[in-house]
């Protein structure tokens, strides 16, 4: 079914909706959650969760790429769940992408923790803008959607070896990028 | 930059570039061809050295050589006239362990079924066995492997007139379980350690792909039923930041095979090629079978 019709049968307050965005986009959901949470038994409820969610906010919401919009509520909602947990248990691709990039982190600026998460992003958005479309999309695959450097190889047709090497030039890259934007360089 | 405002501001990135980063197909490149041919060159040096290998292990029943601690007894033939158990001693890596794809661990898509016209029926083990004829479980489970939780039951699926569309039975045998049943990853390697059995008398869903095209792969012969093995060293993270190499790798085998009408399929994680075949072994002769 197409995501306009999926979109339709919101807008009819139709269950169908959620049955068939289950069908269509379930696995991946499911894949994106297990990557933060690291529990198929979480990553199920996390998801049902998105979908209690998108069922709340379409209408009015009428999300075109249907896919996207409801990634980023599984992956937040996920990321909520990931934090609620016992530090001490915490062992997924998650944690691992994200020991990457505090590796990449800039100086120890004091108005960084100010930034607000929506600036970072436009600025993210704006380094993006200025990779090749395969380095955008493995950074993407990594960082927002988690996945395994064995996935994101399998995708962009690479060694996992070289996922791993663009992605550290990528972090570097983002880390130069990132500091002449603050105007430290 | 914090971790946690980074993460957030993931979250806030546009769709588009979701959307991108999801629909991003790798377009395969024109030189595809030269890997292949290189492949199918060393296949023809492999078969080569095969043959004449088993040639003359065939002069040299029983003997087994000290320098190939990989290697794997099958058993010999049915012509086989003599009483005792003789073997063939068989190099996995060179003949029976193919190369698994890297797309072997990718998603597989799910068949729906309307639950208008189909109903989800949970059988026990006596329904199992019942259906299968035999309990599924292996007569040899290597030590420190426990039963999953889940083993003594399986869903299955029937159309209204009760006839059975989707019938595979699932049987875990892991080191640990977490308490919601599923198999505990182990510290060391970020990875299950044990193995699974699949069976359908159906068919199976086959998504494991092997390197090699569908008519190279090769099959072990054990007790006349046609084994294919597979072999992958499975990397795990994190990976070194100045080398980029995985902290290490372990040993993911597959083995698959149809014995009575059954189609098995057998996924084992961070133990041993022996104790892979051993488990194989004891399904086909039903009994443990000791591999030397």
């Amino acid at each position: 079914m197409e995501d306009e019709e999926i979109i339709a049968l919101f807008f009819q307050r139709s269950e169908q909706a959620i049955q068939e965005l289950e069908i269509k986009y379930g696995p991946v959901f499911r894949k994106l959650s297990y990557n933060i949470v690291s529990n198929w038994h979480e990553a199920e409820e996390c998801v049902n969760d998105a979908y209690l969610a998108a069922w709340k906010t379409i209408p009015p919401a009428k999300p075109k790429p249907l896919q996207a919009y409801i990634c980023k509520i599984v992956r937040n909602i996920s990321l909520k769940c990931y934090y609620r947990k016992d530090a001490a248990k915490r062992n997924s691709v998650y944690t691992v992408a994200m020991q990457e990039i505090e590796a990449a982190r800039t100086s120890p600026n004091p108005v960084e923790g100010e930034v607000e998460a929506r600036e970072l992003a436009r600025l993210i958005e704006d380094f993006l803008d200025t990779l090749p479309i395969k380095d955008r999309v493995i950074f993407m695959r990594r960082y927002a959607y988690l996945d395994a450097y064995s996935d994101i190889a399998t995708r962009v047709g690479l060694s996992e070896k070289n996922v791993s090497v663009r992605l550290t030039r990528i972090r570097q890259k983002m880390k130069r990028y990132v500091l002449k934007r603050e105007g430290l360089v | 930059m914090k971790t946690s405002l980074f993460s957030q501001a993931m979250s806030e990135v546009r769709d588009k570039y979701y959307e991108e980063a999801a629909s991003f197909e790798c377009q395969r490149t024109t030189h595809t061809w030269i890997k292949w041919s290189a492949t199918a060159v060393c296949l023809a040096v492999l078969v080569l050295v095969v043959f004449s290998m088993q040639t003359e292990y065939l002069h040299q029943q029983g003997v087994t050589q000290p320098d190939k601690p990989n290697d794997v007894i099958a058993n010999p033939s049915n012509h086989d006239t003599s009483p005792q158990t003789i073997a063939i001693q068989i190099s996995m890596s060179d003949i029976f362990l193919n190369d698994i794809d890297i797309k072997a661990t990718a998603d597989a898509a799910r068949i729906w079924y309307d639950p208008q016209l189909y109903r989800d029926i949970i059988w026990d083990k006596v329904a199992i066995i019942n259906y299968y004829g035999k309990d599924l479980t292996p007569p040899y489970v290597p030590d420190g492997l426990l039963a999953a939780p889940g083993n003594g039951a399986a869903q299955v699926i029937t159309d209204k007139d009760g006839n059975i569309v989707e019938d595979t039975v699932w049987l875990g045998f892991y080191h640990a379980y977490d308490e919601d049943g599923s198999p505990k990853l182990t510290e060391d390697a970020t990875a299950r350690k044990g193995f699974s059995i699949t069976v359908s008398k159906i068919g199976l869903l086959h998504d494991c792909i092997y390197l090699l095209p569908e008519n190279e792969i090769k099959t072990s012969d054990i007790n006349g039923v046609e084994v294919t093995f597979g072999y992958r060293a499975m990397p795990y993270g994190p990976y070194d930041a100045e080398t980029h190499e995985p902290s290490g790798y372990y040993d993911l085998y597959v083995a698959e095979f149809v014995c009575d009408d059954i189609e098995y399929q057998i996924l084992a994680n961070q133990i041993k090629a022996e104790e892979v075949v051993k488990v194989v072994c004891s399904i086909i002769y039903g009994e443990e079978v000791a591999i030397q």
